[in-house]
């Protein structure tokens, strides 16, 4: 696609709350005694709400043209490519939709008794034995919303593990590579550990050296995402594992990056003992804007010292069991561990979305997913290769995994164009940008993941857009650091959006505001 | 399905891979050591092993769902954190929207300002409902707000390891707020509370908040339906404490009662699932959490934050704001480690707002309220019930015989959900539990719940 051939809807659309009021009555059918009943035993004065919100209700024509105006002014993988690398966006098959999202799984109560949800329950048994297979781990449990939230299950687990094993007071860190995802040790933090960062040497494997001299009595864990974010495969992951169990602690996987293996090394062959996986990643259920997700978190079978418990059974939340003698599946609490992390059991939605997805390619079809996503990235470094202004730091002789990371250092050096005017350029021309700015150990970071679903034509078109930001950056930079033009609005303020004076979080608060005269 | 999400399939792979100049795909893993490569892949037990047309997922799933029980909505009185209500077709229809739908998080504000309006929209509409400033734009559900919103009070109140906790909240709430709280060496202080309704005990209140407290957390209504009235004099006394105000409502309850802004909060949080959202066998829902405008608490403040600025060319435009309160900004001294959340949630629950107005949700909340005011005296004249006060969305009910028995059997007989049992101290040995009503009950389905759980009690196990 040339330069200026695409362009994004704009309207100026108001704010919901911007609207006049229309005062609509509900979708619900209401029996007038209902409300009644309320009105002729008023709300005690000292209960009731004294401010009335400034909310305006809307006719439904109004609504529906508000959202699809709304929609025009947005980007997600129905459009384009969205190749943000570690966030996997594949297409998002509509099969699994119509079965989530509009049948009956959105009139089931979480407390309806277990023998009243068996074909569910035995979805969700199902999702954990593969999950389990998938990574060669023992035991999955799918508690977890998001795989932040996994990782935090994990984390936990591996207190209650050292707590039980009495060894909290010296197992106080958790490892973690300068590569690794900000959630790795945002996670650790929660959990009430120490953070240590590793550095990644230059053939962009963890520095072992470094790592040696880290691991010790204190380390608690290690969080580790193979293949890297640099889409590398970490081959000596054998050996830390071995450092690390070494010195008695676990072993946890991210799985942010399953794409790029799977049929080719699973996280328990290489020693991992916690591994969470990103259903709305690796398992195609959509992403909807930040969520909803949900991060399973699987077990190797590791006993507890001295307590005869695995480390599933310490691990926060329930999972599915299958009961023999009654012939039916049943959800099961962990009473001896951790604790629930969120109300209710599963995050049930994104869930099956997962096991529709995995039913529909079996082994062999998760299998030739991950070659395609390899080898997209594969292709897409072998045509950006030799473009003048990018490079691609780490080992660039070795062949790269789901994603890779590009450096815009040499043409930010040369022109003024950084890694967010490349980003902005893409956006120009019709494409979604990568990932900029990860990981923090590349200068001008471009990570980019196209995903197995992505078109051979579309990967051309973005090398090409690539292309073209560089040549325009060397011709006329001023453009270049002016783009996006061909989007809704212009380059956004971020300092405006930022500065106390002018912050502006919600739509009160800009009213207030305007009222004072101030901003 | 292979070759339908994989464009051209293995017929195009290989081309691709002529093209790399790589002689086979096993090349590209060449650097996976041997001794890791799962020998079985192909047939290890994963889905069918081999990929399936999309008719045959189509029919075994259809099987697996036609074995899961969704019952009549006029029917299900099962409450205990999750609720029915109705769900208008057009939010159905807006979830449906790829351009949403398949969209991610909104790094580039640019190319993404409809889903950051959608989003800043959702902040705005709850900060109005629930009189607060700042909103995220989501968090996983109400337990995990709630507990997230006790770490945030340890840091805004530096030096303070003590959180107090209304007794009344939901059980399975502050089990969640404990897994949270348990690594940063926190104790909880539980306030006592009457068995009968949940009300606060103001003397207990008074001993459980100390000069050493960080938050109270106290919700609204609370476990067992109970509006409490004590909950102002308990803001008080946290406030006087120097410790933050922690309040856990209902969002539809706010259009009606006394918001958290109105009542002190530092802090509100609550689940947007009573918007519409569905029951979803326990999520998606949506974390609600919100604070107030200042600034020692917005640096705190968890979670992903949508702002108003404008453009290059002065236009009002949307963006990330805060961002390096965030993991991937601050790692491991973020304010969370929360990236993915439940923003699709967050933005249905706006547009079923909007479609309802303020008239449109008091009238919602009326009906909730009127149909807890007419179950509880249906109950009161069936001798089913010892509640007393002021009553939203639940009420206690009490069985003559144990009450899984009656709720067992009035969903085998009856073809009626209702529950949880109460739990300790609120179970008075087993004969308690809750029923839950919803905007549109009538009141034929009230009165069939009376019957169903009297006739439960004189039916066998």
């Amino acid at each position: 696609m040339e330069s200026g051939e695409w362009r994004q809807q704009v309207w100026r659309e108001p704010l919901l709350l911007e609207y006049p009021d229309r005062r609509p009555e509900p979708y619900a059918s209401i029996e007038p005694a209902a409300v009644e009943a309320s009105m002729e035993k008023p709300v005690p004065p000292p209960l009731k709400r004294r401010g009335k919100p400034n909310i305006p209700g809307l006719s439904e024509p109004e609504i529906i043209r508000h959202y699809t105006r709304l929609s025009s002014m947005s980007y997600g993988v129905d459009q384009g490519p969205v190749p943000l690398g570690s966030c996997t966006m594949k297409y998002n098959p509509r099969i699994a939709f119509k079965h989530v999202f509009t049948g009956r799984l959105r009139r089931v109560h979480p407390l309806q008794p277990d023998e009243t949800v068996q074909g569910l329950l035995e979805m969700l048994y199902q999702l954990q034995e593969w999950l389990a297979h998938i990574l060669g781990m023992d035991t999955c449990i799918l508690h977890p919303a998001a795989g932040a939230h996994g990782e935090l299950a994990g984390v936990l687990t591996i207190r209650k593990y050292h707590e039980l094993a009495g060894q909290l007071s010296v197992k106080r860190e958790i490892i973690v590579p300068d590569s690794a995802h900000g959630t790795n040790p945002a996670s650790a933090s929660m959990a009430g550990f120490r953070v240590v960062e590793v550095p990644t040497g230059p053939d962009g494997n963890v520095d072992m050296e470094a790592l040696r001299s880290a691991v010790g009595e204190s380390t608690a864990g290690l969080m580790l995402t193979n293949p890297s974010t640099l889409g590398l495969f970490e081959e000596r992951i054998e050996e830390i594992a071995g450092l690390v169990h070494k010195v008695g602690g676990l072993l946890y996987y991210d799985g942010a990056n399953l794409n790029g293996i799977m049929g080719y090394a699973r996280p328990g062959d290489m020693g991992f003992d916690i591994a969470h996986v990103n259903v709305h990643k690796t398992f195609s259920s959509p992403h909807g804007g930040g969520g909803p997700g949900a991060g399973p978190v699987c077990f190797k079978d590791v006993e507890v010292p001295g307590t005869g418990l695995r480390l599933s059974d310490i691990a926060p939340g329930a999972r599915v069991v299958y009961d023999e003698r009654e012939g039916l599946y049943r959800v099961r609490w962990n009473t001896r561990g951790v604790g629930r992390i969120r109300m209710w059991a599963f995050n049930t939605l994104p869930l099956v979305w997962a096991y529709i997805y995995i039913l529909s390619l079996g082994s062999v079809g998760l299998r030739r997913a991950t070659e395609r996503a390899v080898i997209n990235t594969n292709y897409f470094l072998s045509l950006v290769r030799g473009i003048e202004g990018y490079t691609l730091p780490y080992a660039p002789g070795r062949p790269r995994k789901h994603e890779a990371v590009l450096s815009a250092k040499p043409l930010e050096r040369e022109t003024g164009v950084n890694a967010e005017d490349v980003a902005k350029g893409l956006l120009d021309r019709g494409f979604y940008a990568p990932t900029i700015y990860f990981p923090l150990i590349v200068d001008e970071a471009l990570m980019v993941e196209f995903t197995e679903t992505e078109t051979p034509e579309n990967i051309q078109a973005y090398v090409r857009a690539l292309e073209e930001i560089a040549a325009e950056a060397r011709a006329s930079p001023e453009k270049a650091k002016s783009r996006p033009l061909n989007t809704s609005v212009g380059r956004v303020d971020q300092v405006y959006a930022n500065r106390p004076r002018t912050l502006t979080p919600s739509w009160r608060v800009y009213l207030r505001r305007a009222r004072e005269g101030g901003g | 399905m292979i070759d339908k999400w994989i464009p051209g399939g293995e017929r195009e792979s290989e081309k691709l891979l002529e093209k790399i100049g790589a002689g086979s795909v096993e090349e590209l893993f060449s650097d996976i050591p041997e001794g890791l490569r799962p020998e079985n892949w192909d047939s290890l037990p994963i889905g069918r092993r081999v990929p399936l047309s999309e008719q045959e997922v189509s029919e075994i799933v259809e099987e697996l769902l036609s074995r899961v029980e969704a019952y009549d909505p006029h029917r299900v009185f099962l409450g205990g954190g999750a609720y029915s209500s109705y769900t208008p077709a057009y939010v159905d229809f807006i979830l449906s929207m790829g351009e949403i739908l398949t969209s991610y998080t909104p790094y580039q504000a640019e190319i993404s300002q409809g889903l950051l309006q959608a989003l800043f929209e959702y902040q705005s509409l709850i900060a109005e409902l629930y009189d607060m400033d700042v909103v995220n734009s989501s968090h996983y559900d109400w337990s995990t707000a709630a507990a997230e919103a006790a770490l945030m009070s340890l840091r805004v109140v530096r030096g303070r390891r003590r959180i107090a906790v209304a007794g009344s909240v939901n059980p399975w709430r502050l089990e969640v707020i404990r897994s949270y709280v348990e690594p940063h060496d926190v104790k909880i202080d539980v306030i006592g509370t009457d068995t009968l309704d949940g009300r606060i005990d103001q003397d207990l209140a008074e001993t459980a908040i100390t000069g050493e407290t960080a938050a109270v957390y106290v919700e609204i209504p609370n476990a067992l339906g109970l509006v409490d009235e004590t909950v102002k004099l308990l803001a008080d006394r946290a406030h006087q404490k120097g410790a933050l105000l922690i309040v856990g409502m209902d969002p539809v309850a706010a259009a009606i009662y006394a918001p958290p802004g109105e009542l002190g909060a530092d802090i509100a949080v609550g689940d947007g699932q009573v918007l519409g959202l569905g029951l979803n066998y326990g999520g998606p829902y949506l974390g609600i959490m919100a604070t107030r405008l200042d600034m020692k608490l917005v640096r705190q403040f968890p979670g992903r934050i949508i702002g108003l600025t404008r453009d290059s060319q002065g236009r009002r435009a949307y963006t990330m704001i805060l961002q390096t309160r965030e993991q991937h900004i601050r790692r491991a001294k973020a304010t969370s480690n929360i990236t993915t959340n439940e923003s699709l949630m967050s933005i249905l629950a706006a547009a079923y707002i909007a479609g309802h107005g303020r008239t449109g949700l008091e009238k919602i909340a009326h009906a909730v309220r009127g149909n807890t005011i007419r179950l509880s005296r249906i109950l009161e004249r069936e001798n089913l019930t010892c509640a007393s006060g002021e009553h939203f969305r639940e009420i206690p009910v009490r069985t003559r015989c144990p009450f899984e028995q009656a709720a067992s059997n009035a969903r085998r007989s009856h073809g009626i959900l209702v529950g949880p049992p109460l739990w300790e101290p609120y179970s008075q040995h087993d004969t308690r539990g809750l029923a839950a009503v919803a905007e549109y009950h009538t009141g034929r389905d009230l009165e069939r719940l009376a019957e169903a759980l009297t006739a439960a009690c004189r039916e066998p196990r």
